[in-house]
């Protein structure tokens, strides 16, 4: 035990729990926090311009190290400015601890904020420190909350009479944690017998999946059962897309998503099953029909029988439930059951063929056009990235063209936006790049994403934090022109838009607002361009903008 | 009674509170809204690239025109982004309304977030419409709050449902407020009383002053007892700068101000009392001197007598609370008294003289500084801008350069940001020439809080906004660094001031001229100060949104 000053356990309990960076903007009541920061040279702090920067940082960082990464920001005020991607880390379960200093506890009768409950709903854990003595066991708690499965933010608030104060302090690690939890043996056996008779099986994964490194386990129990693999979130490499088995995504909610997953007679889904796309009114209130058999593993018991009359519940770690319900299958499942299951996958296989087959069909009808196409343009990038890159996307409208183009097999390849808010791609790609500093980062952003925290690029100058950035510029909110084009014809029966609010008059020059904050930036409009472009950004060793204008 | 959908009773409740603007950034959730507003061009929708360039705009616009705007934003995510500002709005009471959309109602059992929950520490008032039924309902009362004095922001939620389904309710018509609250008799005896008999009286405006258009009661006032006038954090245009009675800005619970408070024996507060930044660790929370008598003004009866031993507490409506304080003081104050008070006014023009000639010094000495000091900026700006300017001032260190050359004694001309949030001059900018088309308008913005809403310039620029941005550019978060050597010598009692200031400077130079240009704005970088007032003129001559970025001395 040592006698130190809150600030000064603040950055103890940080070095305890590995924390090599702390993403940040701050303000007057973060003052003693930076002061005493001076002392301590192994804490790396980064400046952003702009508190959704930090988050996006944040949230890639932790993604790919499995540690939950750090963020300060100022006050209220600065924490709001940070709410909406932490939203998006709440949704996808991004393991990070974000802070924020208060006034001085004593002076509440002139009124203060409760930071606490303005950042509860997207956080596993909140709380605020108000004495100094609290600082090693709310630090610890809240890492430990952060890491423990179902991962998830946590906030720390800091009275400023915590940080200034003193108090003995015992500084120690939130320890080795034991998160490999096995299923009720029940569940599996009833699991089983269900998947053993089925005759169509579905298998939908979402990001528990990756977060669990069950891809294998996953692969394995598809194979068995040849069944068809849908993925409800596909943020992270949950499922190989090359995998015949493997159909695509579904949205949870959505009419197409209950036809698609209630064509099974069994479906097994693996993590959350994500509505936060679930925006317009009438969704369809059971995600698959009553008359399919439903099972459902995940390690976040909240998530189990939610919303969606659940057959069986496991609550368990993926990667060991799926060993336990393959092996048991294995030995349940009679030989006309295998035999069917090799059958269905032939019959998948061939309509991967075929669909890869139109999807080609697609991909040169739209190969030549002017302004350049989505589909040429990442077709383009796909070819020209080197093999161990690792790529970033957050450009809503081309996910679907760039979940084929790309085809992602290896786990930990790319990582996706996830939770709805925009402004997440440029701070990702940044932390994403701290996380392989070894590795070439490519992102793919949408002009709208890139706009919402375009201050990122000042960040990217100063740090030369050498990620690429292609930018998707097609001078729109496409999603929303996408989603007014469906609320016309399925919601009013209209079919003329003019697109308030939607339609940016002028495309955004991205590239330009880059090299005005220090980034080289190339406007691209000849796919002949991306290739060589690419090649020079990789090159120099510095962050770049592609920024592709698209028709 | 006509049958329309929740979205259509939406626009025409906003039809009715005579909006016509929606200040906003959609999403999916929104699109009912968005499709709805095509069968109505008489509400423009003006659309930013982020959520807290509405707020400002918001801000501005509502300060500028005394009534309430309104933003649209998209479910948590827009909203939660809009929020930082939102918190300015709501510590300095503009009324304004905040609508999002948000998931049906049915989908309550997969997850939804309780919007009105989340913005409820920054309202004065929120609910969300969970039923078509509503809207209309909703909509209005949230007018209603947002402009019932104390004012201050609003929101309501707009789930799918409530949106798309239909709904017979009628639209009620706005309504008509009465606000100009009578203050309770006794508290003018009482106060008038202690004022009338005080050896030293001070008065200190804010915001509330300027917003029920009582200047004029205060120079009265003041006059009347000779008492030196201070403000509390001058964010519109409270009192006369240039009269011989003001003395500047105070900040409520620092050392300094605690010193001049101290030396008063009766104080005559009216509005809120701004701590401007006060976060350091300190368990006192009285800003004033044992034996001075607090008299405080103001129409927000929760803030009277919230934290501060108040003597006497005056809830009404300023102009005419002050209006009869003044009548009683005039009644009661002796012979003696009155000489006293005339006594005091010679005396406080000879210091106020000392004080501005201390200014004329300091400017002298400033002026041929390289590089360029905030005070020869903004003797330059000054000399170039025509009498009926309007100004969004968010320039945190800068401001202080203000007291040399920049004069305010015209009501309404200036809207400055208050409750500390970044971010807010930009938007700013475009709210009040939207107030005013046919005054000049300029927002004077620090670099640092510039940034964090530059994505403004596209608006401006897509709008064909003719504001003039005036950029503050010194490299840093001077404001942070200035506080971190108070922190070192105040808090930590240290005598050197040998900080990193880690996370305050920007190692970068910040090019915002290029990056206004790359936006579509006029620019001009300007390193020497000649150049200021031939490029303001020019500015303000053309009919399109400009950019000056002044690189001026950062060091403290």
């Amino acid at each position: 035990m040592t006698i130190m000053t809150g600030k000064r356990g603040l950055m103890e309990s940080l070095k305890a729990e590995r924390v090599k960076y702390i993403f940040g903007n701050p303000g007057t009541s973060e003052l003693p926090i930076m002061e005493e920061l001076e002392r301590h040279p192994e804490l790396d702090y980064i400046l952003v311009m702009q508190e959704g920067v930090g988050l996006g940082m944040a949230d890639t960082l932790a993604r790919v190290t499995g540690e939950p990464s750090f963020v300060s920001l100022h006050i209220e005020t600065g924490l709001a400015n940070g709410i909406s991607l932490l939203h998006n880390a709440h949704q996808g379960g991004t393991p990070m601890v974000i802070s924020a200093a208060n006034g001085d506890i004593r002076k509440l009768a002139q009124g203060r904020t409760d930071l606490v409950e303005m950042v509860r709903p997207f956080t596993k854990f909140s709380a605020e420190i108000t004495h100094p003595e609290q600082v090693p066991s709310i630090m610890r708690r809240a890492f430990n909350e952060a890491k423990t499965p179902p991962t998830g933010p946590t906030f720390v608030g800091f009275s400023a009479n915590a940080l200034d104060g003193m108090a003995d302090m015992n500084i120690e690690a939130s320890g080795k944690g034991y998160f490999q939890t096995g299923p009720d043996i029940r569940a599996v056996q009833d699991t089983v017998n269900a998947l053993a008779g089925s005759k169509n099986p579905i298998l939908v994964v979402g990001d528990r999946v990756s977060q669990s490194k069950s891809v294998n386990e996953v692969v394995e129990l598809a194979e068995i059962l040849g069944a068809r693999v849908y993925a409800s979130a596909f943020s992270e490499m949950n499922f190989p897309m090359t995998h015949p088995q493997f159909s695509g995504m579904v949205q949870p909610g959505s009419k197409d998503g209950r036809q698609k997953l209630s064509s099974g007679d069994v479906v097994l889904a693996i993590g959350k099953l994500s509505t936060y796309a679930q925006l317009s009114s009438n969704p369809e209130l059971l995600l698959i029909d009553l008359n399919t058999t439903f099972i459902h593993v995940d390690n976040d018991p909240s998530e189990i029988g939610k919303s969606q009359p659940t057959d069986v519940g496991i609550v368990a770690d993926p990667k060991v439930a799926l060993t336990e319900i393959t092996e048991a299958l294995s030995t349940e499942m009679s030989g006309s059951a295998k035999e069917a299951a090799k059958g269905r996958i032939e019959i998948l296989s061939q309509e991967k063929r075929e669909e890869r087959s139109k999807w080609g069909e697609v991909m040169c009808s739209k190969w030549n056009n002017n302004p350049m196409s989505d589909e040429r343009m990442l077709s383009e990038l796909a070819s020209s990235v080197p093999e161990n890159s690792v790529i970033l996307a957050d450009a809503n409208t081309s996910r679907a063209s760039l979940n084929k183009i790309f085809q992602f097999d290896t786990p930990g390849a790319f990582h996706n936006m996830r939770g709805g808010a925009i402004g997440w791609g440029l701070g990702g790609a940044m932390g994403l790049k701290l996380a392989h500093p070894d590795k070439p980062v490519i992102s793919i952003i949408g002009d709208g994403s890139a706009m919402m925290t375009v201050q990122a690029f000042w960040t990217a100058a100063t740090r030369n934090i050498p990620a690429i950035f292609v930018i998707t510029n097609n001078g729109a909110y496409k999603v929303l022109q996408n989603g007014m084009d469906s609320y016309k014809k399925f919601i009013k029966s209209e079919t003329e838009s003019t697109y308030i609010g939607m339609d940016f008059p002028d495309n955004l020059d991205i590239a330009a607002l880059a090299r005005d904050m220090g980034v080289a930036g190339k406007k691209i409009t000849d796919p002949s361009d991306i290739g060589p472009s690419v090649k020079t950004a990789l090159d120099s060793g510095k962050p770049a903008v592609l920024d592709m204008i698209l028709g | 009674m006509n049958t329309m959908t929740g979205s259509q009773a939406l626009v025409k409740t906003l039809l009715n509170e005579g909006v016509k603007y929606i200040f906003g950034n959609p999403g999916t959730s929104e699109v009912p809204i968005m499709n709805e507003l095509e069968s109505y061009p008489e509400l423009k929708y003006i659309l930013v690239m982020q959520e807290g360039v509405a707020m400002g705009m918001a801000d501005a616009y509502a300060r500028a025109t005394g009534k309430p705007s309104f933003v649209n934003l998209h479910i948590e995510t827009g909203l939660a982004n809009g929020m930082s500002l939102l918190y300015n709005s709501f510590f300095g009471g503009t009324p304004l309304v905040v609508t999002a959309g948000n998931k049906d109602i049915m989908e309550i059992a997969h997850e939804r977030t309780d919007l009105a929950n989340l913005v409820q520490p920054f309202t004065k008032w929120s609910a969300e419409a969970t039923h078509p039924d509503q809207v209309a309902g909703l909509i209005r009362r949230a007018f209603k709050e947002a402009k019932t004095p104390p004012t201050g922001p609003t929101f309501v939620g707009l789930s799918a449902n409530a949106l798309d389904g239909n709904t017979n309710v009628e639209i009620p018509e706005a309504g008509k407020h009465y606000t100009h609250i009578k203050p309770d008799c006794k508290s003018i005896e009482d106060a008038a009383f202690l004022l009338a008999n005080a050896n030293n009286p001070i008065l200190v405006v804010a915001d509330r002053v300027a917003e029920s258009d009582a200047s004029h009661e205060v120079i009265q006032l003041a006059e009347t007892l000779g008492s030196q006038v201070y403000s509390s954090y001058y964010s519109q245009m409270n009192f006369p700068t240039d009269h011989d009675l003001y003395f500047g800005p105070l900040r409520f619970g620092f050392p300094d101000s605690k010193n001049i408070l101290s030396k008063a024996d009766v104080v005559l507060v009216i509005g809120k009392m701004s701590t401007s930044f006060y976060m350091y660790s300190n368990a006192d929370i009285q800003f004033f001197g044992e034996t001075s008598k607090l008299i405080h003004l103001d129409v927000d009866a929760g803030n009277v007598g919230k934290s501060q031993t108040t003597s006497v507490g005056i809830i009404g409506d300023p102009k005419i609370s002050l209006g009869q304080l003044s009548g009683q003081v005039q009644k009661i104050m002796s012979a003696e008294a009155i000489q006293k008070a005339q006594n005091r006014s010679n005396t406080l023009l000879i210091e106020n003289t000392a004080r501005r000639n201390a200014s004329k010094e300091l400017l002298d000495r400033k002026w041929n500084t390289s590089p360029m000091s905030p005070e020869r900026m903004v003797a330059e700006i000054t000399a170039a801008l025509p009498d009926d300017f309007v100004l969004a001032d968010d320039a945190v260190t800068t401001r202080a350069a203000y007291e040399h050359t920049l004069k305010f004694n015209n009501p309404g001309s200036l809207i400055g940001m208050r409750g500390g949030s970044l971010g807010w001059g930009m938007g700013a900018g475009i709210g009040l020439k939207l107030a005013h088309p046919d005054r000049p308008v300029v927002a004077i913005v620090g670099d640092g809080s510039a940034i964090m809403t530059i994505q403004a310039l596209w608006t401006a620029a897509a709008e064909k906004i003719p504001i003039l941005y005036v950029i503050c550019n010194n490299g840093s978060y001077k404001i942070l660094k200035q506080a971190m050597n108070t922190y070192k010598t105040m808090i930590k009692g240290s005598t050197k001031l040998d900080s990193k200031y880690i996370g305050m400077d920007f190692h970068q130079p910040s090019d915002i001229a290029s990056v206004a240009k790359a936006m579509g704005v006029w620019t001009r970088r300007i390193e020497d100060p000649n150049d200021i007032q031939i490029a303001v003129k020019e500015a303000l001559s053309l009919n399109e949104p400009s950019l000056l970025d002044i690189i001026i001395d950062g060091s403290i």
